[in-house]
């Protein structure tokens, strides 16, 4: 069977590229004319033959048509347009430079795509945030930030203010693949859920997928979140930079040799700690508290067909009590990458990488008494893509992708009175793989993307593998036997398909119809019980005893644009079906437990709803309006009495409006609303008395029963530009924000406790109450400065 | 291992610059039936013990609990040898001791309550219980702690993998009760993964012998750290398996509001009493052995 659909494969693709023969190719690459970037997802387009070509990730585009002279119209929102008449005798490399939108009102703030992608293009289930919008949205204590503001993108839920990372239709934390120049990062904040890693600086593009997602995207059940970085001003030395309230940001760029090869390199600090000091007494005085990150990329162009890119990340977020404590953690990530082109239509695509999280915790600060522990995740990937534009409805993409994993589950050392324990767990290694294939076919009103990605994943020793007995229902499973795997020897294995499927149906120039299915494999699991991930999570294998997640999502969509694409109106359904989702006895022991498979629990998941999204793009007044009704439920045998139970995150109706309104060039005024409902948690029934101690008791429908207040919250933003004359090569503007404008008191989750933490006295009367913890409990405004060189 | 208590502290300083805040706020509850509790933590030395049986009461209801007074309630051993427990007409059932202890290590018990027309019945084993060797005082002036003088145990776990024990202190005889000086050991460590089998216990576990300072210093029931002429008296309890499963549950109940955004959600405890209704019963029967050691606090 697999034989003969290879067969079939390459004797198609064969007779493709035959066809295609006669034809010429038109390629290169489309950059910002001020500093050379490339543009992701500008257009090209043959005007005679009413075909076209979208660049890729890396600015290129390629079109075949037929020998003759063609006017070609390349375009990207928010820059002028530039017409080309070309005489095609032969392959021709045509790269262009658009520039920015000669009258600033006519900008466009929500997407920097082709003005009816929205209708045209076969993604479906996809956002895309460019950095210039983000950079409007008013924020916490004025800090740009990339995951907080996909959070007000529908489908898109969290489980409170503060939280780390981001839910998708229904999809925990961990279900997001978070790309930074493909390199996964796998805790995506600062300072637990307030900031995200991301320096806006540094970041070019940002895109999300929550459904819909290309064979050549794996690894993840629910989302990708796929953020690229600049690559450096090729034309001239720029710098910019911004202090914050929280932040200060220091971004330079700048050529190397000139249209050939530049660089970037962004770093940004707090400065709590600094600022806090001169008000700290003696001991507190030793109080570290700070966090940073540093980006860097540079490339180099070798010759037209080849060009690589390096990139890295380093944060980290330190926290430290005098000698006596000290506790940090933060990601660290390489990418390099080289695009060749093998021919005017194949384009290739290496990337290797390297991805590291981890964190350590000590305690005592003298030889006789301490404790050490830390723990991680490193992994090394290679993933090469070949990408063939055929002809412009008809573009191939394959490739592979490697990964190595090591989990670090936790490496402590106690020392107690000089006599050291060693309660550190061996680490686990893994491998995984994938091949992958997806076409990408225009057939007349039709367009279509389909493909299969096959993954494997393989948990290797060296290490020892239990088996667990059996236990009553959500308690825990006791380890009954282990078998020990020497180093490369291969514990378990498991292979899984995923097909893809896309499909749009364009109705008129305005409106069309799309539709998707995938399925998805995840085999790597991120093991946490709290409401909000801690930074000391670590992540799990597959294991003999833990099966790959897995996950299939349908769905329908309906694209419509307004009034020459001023609005674009959006609505999709899905509904999606997840199996082996990972969950956990009631008190499970998950940190330094050696016996951890025992603890957990294989659960169902299932996320429907609706999303609605309207953005108007242009004039003076412009933004988005999204609402989301859905759905997300668990169900875990012993849990809830095995019954279906709607998940930490699953928010009914989650409604947000972000407008921007531009007084003139120099005043822009923005705000976000958000009316979300409340998650829902689980209260206790009763109390009850031991041993003196008062303890809440649930006798009744058991997990989430009851929900939380709903949220809601204002936010405004102004922006300030200083005079901007022509030749001027300073410009700074002031960014004002208020958050939660009328200070609401959101609950971030309700309490169960005794009314007072202080001692009982015998025979006090115990007195119990209900407490509202809200994570921010008043309105918060801020200013920023900003400022560029060019 | 729970390592949310320490990143509490770190969010505390990040909730300076957050202003989170809490409020008591009025919420509905679902209503439920009252379940029998049974508070039966006896022990094996030569004293009168004492059973409780209660009722569960509403969350928000502030009333002391009220007592079951018309069960009957025996304790088997073993050997067949019965211990009555006569009630006083207040929920607490009492076995005199006459200057008998109820058994030895490695007994086996089983309690039998007839009460509300339900049969319940629970069985255990008393377990042993290192030796208390010797507290020692040491002044601290460390980060995050007040100036003063702190207790500790150098008690070691024997060796055997799955011993479970309560270490008790008491400070001029008043037992430390805050929810968070509940001290709790499996083995010499935290838990059953941790593999801290015969090691002497961690640091955490022999520092939890002193009083927590309250919010409210000022309190009549505050408890300050210890002073010269403090008596200090710490015990070691051996408690079963399914007893420490109980008060880990309970511990982490009891103060996960402190763990703010990284709360654990809220987890039934799991009881050792089963009733011949099928009705679920709260709480645990455990018969203890007590090793204890005592010390006057000396002048540094």
């Amino acid at each position: 069977m697999l034989k003969r659909t290879i067969y079939l494969t390459l004797s198609l693709l064969f007779s493709l590229s035959l066809a295609a023969q006669e034809k010429v190719t038109i390629n290169g690459y489309i950059k910002d004319a001020s500093n050379g970037e490339t543009l992701i997802g500008a257009t090209a387009y043959v005007t005679e033959l009413g075909v076209g070509a979208t660049s890729n990730e890396y600015g290129f585009y390629s079109i075949s048509v037929e020998p003759g002279t063609y006017q070609v119209e390349f375009a990207y929102l928010g820059f002028d347009s530039q017409i080309l008449k070309i005489d095609l005798t032969e392959n021709t490399k045509t790269d262009v430079e658009l520039s920015v939108g000669g009258i600033a009102i006519e900008e466009v703030v929500v997407t920097g795509e082709a003005k009816d992608k929205n209708v045209t293009d076969i993604e479906m289930s996809v956002n895309k945030m460019d950095i210039a919008t983000i950079q409007k949205m008013p924020s916490l204590l004025g800090e740009v930030e990339i995951i907080r503001s996909i959070q007000l993108l529908p489908g898109v839920t969290t489980v409170g203010e503060g939280a780390t990372g981001f839910n998708v239709r229904g999809g925990s934390i961990d279900q997001n693949l978070v790309l930074l120049d493909e390199a996964p990062v796998y805790n995506s904040s600062h300072l637990f859920g307030f900031f995200s890693v991301f320096n806006p600086d540094a970041v070019k593009d940002v895109k999300l997928y929550k459904g819909g997602i290309p064979p050549r995207y794996g690894g993840r059940l629910s989302s990708i979140l796929d953020v690229r970085m600049k690559e450096g001003n090729n034309k001239n030395l720029s710098f910019k930079g911004g202090i914050g309230s929280i932040f200060s940001r220091f971004a330079i760029e700048a050529p190397i040799v000139k249209d050939k090869s530049s660089f970037i390199l962004a770093g940004r600090r707090s400065y709590i700690d600094i600022l806090a000091k001169p008000f700290l007494s003696d001991d507190l005085g030793e109080t570290v508290l700070n966090f940073y990150d540093l980006t860097l990329k540079t490339n180099y162009k070798f010759s037209e067909k080849d060009r690589i890119f390096l990139s890295g990340y380093i944060g980290r977020d330190n926290f430290g009590f005098g000698d006596a404590a000290g506790f940090n953690w933060g990601n660290g990530t390489g990418t390099l990458r080289w695009n060749h082109l093998f021919s005017d239509r194949l384009f290739f695509n290496n990337t290797l990488y390297y991805s590291n999280y981890d964190y350590q915790i000590s305690f005592g600060d003298d030889s006789e008494n301490a404790f050490d522990w830390n723990a991680g995740i490193i992994n090394y990937s290679t993933k090469p893509e070949f990408t063939w534009f055929v002809n412009p409805k008809n573009i191939f993409r394959f490739g592979g992708q490697g990964i190595y994993y090591i989990f670090e589950p936790g490496n402590a050392i106690g020392i107690s009175e000089g006599e050291s324990q060693d309660f550190s767990l061996p680490s686990k290694y893994a491998a995984e793989a994938a091949v992958y294939l997806e076409n990408e076919l225009d057939y007349e009103a039709f367009k279509f993307n389909y493909g299969l990605r096959l993954s494997y994943f393989n948990y290797l020793g060296e290490g020892t593998a239990y088996t667990f007995g059996e236990a009553p229902l959500g308690q825990r499973r006791p380890p009954i036997g282990s078998e020990i795997f020497d180093s490369g020897e291969s514990i378990q294995t498991y292979g899984r398909l995923e097909p893809r499927f896309s499909v749009r149906y364009q109705l008129s120039d305005e409106t069309s119809l799309k539709a998707s299915y995938m399925r998805t494999a995840q085999y790597i699991h991120l093991v946490s019980n709290t409401t909000a991930s801690t930074p000391v999570d670590v992540w799990t294998p597959s294991t003999n005893n833990i099966e790959p997640q897995m996950a299939d999502q349908v769905a329908l969509g309906y694209f419509r644009n307004f009034d020459d694409n001023n609005y674009e109106f959006s609505t999709e359904v899905y509904f999606k079906n997840m199996k082996h989702l990972v969950d956990y006895i009631d008190d499970a022991d998950l940190l330094l437990n050696q016996f951890i498979e025992g603890d957990f629990l294989d659960g169902d998941g299932r996320a429907y709803g609706w999303e609605v999204q309207l953005k108007k793009n242009k004039g003076k007044f412009s933004g988005w309006l999204s609402y989301t009704l859905a759905r997300t439920e668990r169900k875990v045998e012993g849990i809830n009495n095995n019954e279906w139970y709607p998940s930490r995150f699953d928010q009914t109706h989650n409604f947000s409006l972000t407008g921007f309104y531009e007084f003139n060039d120099r005043l822009t005024l923005s705000t976000n609303f958000a009316y979300i409902s409340g998650t829902p948690t689980t209260f206790p029934t009763s109390r009850f008395e031991q041993q003196g101690y008062v303890i809440p008791h649930n006798a009744g429908t058991g997990r989430n029963n009851v929900r939380i207040p709903d949220y809601h919250r204002l936010d405004f933003g102004l922006t300030l530009k200083g005079k901007d004359k022509p030749g001027k090569k300073f410009n700074g503007e002031w960014v004002f924000s208020v958050y939660n404008v009328y200070s609401r008191r959101n609950a971030f989750s309700i309490f169960f406790k005794p009314d007072t933490t202080d001692r009982i006295a015998p025979n006090e009367q115990v007195t119990t109450e209900a407490v509202r913890l809200s994570v921010i409990g008043n309105f918060i405004p801020a200013i920023t400065y900003n400022f560029k060189f060019n | 291992m729970k390592i949310s208590h320490y990143l509490y502290i770190v969010l505390i300083i990040g909730a300076i610059t957050m202003n989170s805040c809490e409020d008591p706020i009025d919420v509905q509850l679902e209503s439920a039936d009252a379940l029998i509790t049974v508070d039966a933590w006896i022990n094996g030395n030569a004293e009168d013990q004492t059973i409780r049986l209660t009722q569960s009461q509403t969350y928000f209801d502030n009333n002391f609990t009220k007592g079951i007074t018309d069960a009957s309630v025996i304790v088997r051993r073993g050997d067949g040898e019965v211990f009555e427990f006569v009630g006083d007409g207040s929920g607490n059932y009492t076995w005199t001791s006459g200057g008998n202890t109820i058994g030895k290590v490695d007994d086996i018990f089983k309690l039998e309550v007839n009460a509300n027309g339900d049969m319940l019945t629970s069985e255990t084993k008393l377990n042993r219980v290192p030796i208390v060797d010797s507290i020692y005082q040491e002044f601290l002036d460390d980060f995050g702690l007040v100036d003063g003088i702190y207790i500790e145990i150098l008690t070691r776990d024997l060796p055997g993998v799955g011993d479970t024990y309560w270490i008790k202190t008491f400070k001029n005889g008043v037992f430390l009760n805050r929810a968070d000086e509940i001290n709790i050991a499996y083995d010499a460590g935290f838990d059953s993964g941790a593999e801290t089998d015969g090691f002497v216990f961690i640091p955490p576990i022999r520092f939890l012998l002193n009083p927590v300072e309250d919010d409210n210093p000022t309190d009549s029931i505050n408890i300050p750290s210890y002073v010269p002429g403090d008596i200090a008296r710490v015990e070691i309890h051996s408690i079963s398996n399914d007893a420490f499963t109980f008060m880990e549950t309970m511990r982490d109940q009891l103060l996960n509001s402190d763990n703010g955004i990284f709360a654990e959600p809220l987890a039934n405890t799991r009881g050792n009493v089963t009733a011949s209704s099928g009705n679920t019963v709260l709480g645990v029967f455990n018969v203890a052995a007590i090793s204890a050691s005592e010390r006057v606090i000396d002048e540094l």
